[in-house]
């Protein structure tokens, strides 16, 4: 057990890759298209006192909903197929539940509903699962993949009918879960899904964004060098810029490094060769954002600082950590950490640069 | 830099992959029995610390540099310690039950993460 723990605190990964702004195959955007469930953001803003109009704006046409006690077998319904699955892109993820130890459900913008599922589930359930990797064979959990867009999956089919025999008569399997949807024809309104459900679970709760900012004056910024991020003359490593960007997410103040080095309570300070911003702005919002929304925070982010570009400027977008998908379909595991973050940063220069933390 | 460090350098594009993180990070609440936290100052809550960590590791063990980065009101504070060493926080922090003043206390872990961004936000808010 004590084995497992050490391996899984080294096993968190934090990769940083370079990029221009004008960057041909715009892997920011890839980036941010294939994060589907989204907890927050985090926005640093370089000589600003108050967020600029245009980046709320994009923050408040999104709605999200909680649905409690949802009978899974609801997602398999061809009229919801057809009115939300197939006419938009719907984000629905399972909470109250915790990775590796409970059931968890997802279903993704590209209409796969993913089921992560103890060992006594799975057997109990009777669907077939995907060849399970080392970690979920460790675990013993096994992931159950439906793609509810397929061209057989219809009633009739032998496929669909035993697939929501499975899940409404053998096993009622009920989550609450967080769900969203963008519809493609934009004169649809996103609320439709949370009515859709209203007589289909126990109850359904509107989730608003909670909103946060703080100002600071005189802050000590660290240099990052985009051609150089393992440190040089000019700039500090890219890790110990990721703490400082955490630094100011967590509201801690960084003291110069020589006033640290014999302070009894911490020896922390803002890494060598900085600069000094004049003002500061640090924005959050959390509580569930689609990648659409993140999409537009981060244009109107790259339109107001083009107008503003000699300090980085950063969006970091946080992860539900039991969330069981993170990149696409991609598993994400949480044992002890199961950070699930990325960010992205507009360095001067025309430079950008993505940080994606992963935790295990 | 770590030595576990992968870099691939192109023209405009270079990635860099650590598996080897400096340190571990932990939000972390003490509570002590029939006594109010929130007015407790940072320097007696890193005593507090400090002697969680003697007592379960001896006086070699406190040489830990332990960092408190920030004490939140409600006895809530954010805690920075080497990777190498935070099983061994972990556990002396898990292990402490009554303080100097013989008052029954208990830290309790609230979350770990590698990197200081991942206390920034609870994911678990839903709940």
């Amino acid at each position: 057990m004590a084995a497992s723990i050490r391996h899984s605190i080294k096993s968190s990964t934090l990769q940083y890759e370079t990029l221009s702004t004008n960057d041909s195959k715009q892997r920011d955007v890839a980036k941010i298209r294939d994060h589907f469930f989204n907890f927050g953001v985090t926005l640093i803003l370089p000589g600003v006192n108050t967020v600029p109009n245009q980046i709320l704006e994009c923050l408040t046409d999104q709605l999200s909903y909680k649905l409690e006690k949802l009978p899974i077998y609801h997602l398999l319904e061809i009229p919801f197929i057809q009115a939300f699955v197939k006419r938009g892109a719907i984000h629905l993820m399972s909470v109250n539940r915790r990775l590796h130890t409970n059931d968890t459900v997802v279903l993704t913008p590209s209409g796969i509903l993913i089921l992560t599922l103890t060992k006594d589930t799975y057997e109990q359930l009777g669907l077939e699962a995907e060849k399970q990797n080392h970690i979920h064979h460790q675990n013993k959990t096994f992931v159950v993949k439906i793609n509810l867009l397929e061209r057989a999956f219809h009633p009739g089919k032998k496929g669909y009918d035993r697939t929501l025999w499975c899940l409404k008569d053998r096993l009622d399997l009920v989550f609450d879960c967080l769900i969203s949807w963008d519809p493609h024809d934009k004169k649809l309104c996103s609320s439709s899904v949370g009515v859709y459900f209203m007589e289909k679970c126990h109850q359904v709760t509107r989730i608003d964004l909670k909103k946060a900012s703080r100002n600071f004056t005189s802050l000590p910024c660290p240099k990052l060098d985009a051609k150089d991020p393992e440190g040089s003359e000019i700039g500090c490593q890219f890790n110990e810029f990721f703490e400082w960007m955490g630094a100011l997410a967590c509201d801690i103040q960084l003291r110069p490094e020589d006033a640290s080095q014999d302070n009894f309570v911490t020896t922390m300070s803002c890494p060598e060769l900085v600069t000094n911003l004049p003002r500061c702005c640090v924005f959050q919002a959390s509580g569930f954002l689609t990648s659409n929304t993140i999409l537009q925070v981060w244009r109107a982010l790259r339109e107001h600082t083009s107008q503003n570009e000699s300090y980085p400027t950063s969006l970091t977008v946080h992860g539900f950590n039991d969330c069981p998908v993170n990149k696409k379909s991609e598993s994400h595991y949480y044992y002890v950490t199961g950070d699930n973050i990325y960010s992205l940063v507009l360095l001067p220069e025309g430079m950008c640069c993505i940080y994606t933390a992963t935790g295990f | 830099m770590s030595a576990h460090a992968v870099t691939v350098k192109e023209q405009d594009k270079r990635l860099i992959s650590s598996r080897s993180q400096p340190y571990v990070y932990f939000k972390v609440k003490l509570t002590i029995e029939n006594e109010d936290t929130s007015q407790m100052t940072d320097v007696v809550y890193k005593f507090l610390i400090t002697k969680a960590v003697a007592e379960t590791l001896g006086e070699v063990g406190a040489a830990i540099c332990v960092d408190l980065l920030k004490l939140f009101g409600n006895g809530v504070s954010i805690i920075r310690v080497p990777s190498s060493h935070s099983e061994k926080l972990w556990a002396a922090l898990t292990l402490y039950g009554t303080t100097p003043a013989q008052a029954r206390c208990a830290f309790r872990v609230l979350q770990v993460s590698s990197f200081l961004m991942g206390l920034a936000f609870d994911t678990t808010e839903h709940s």
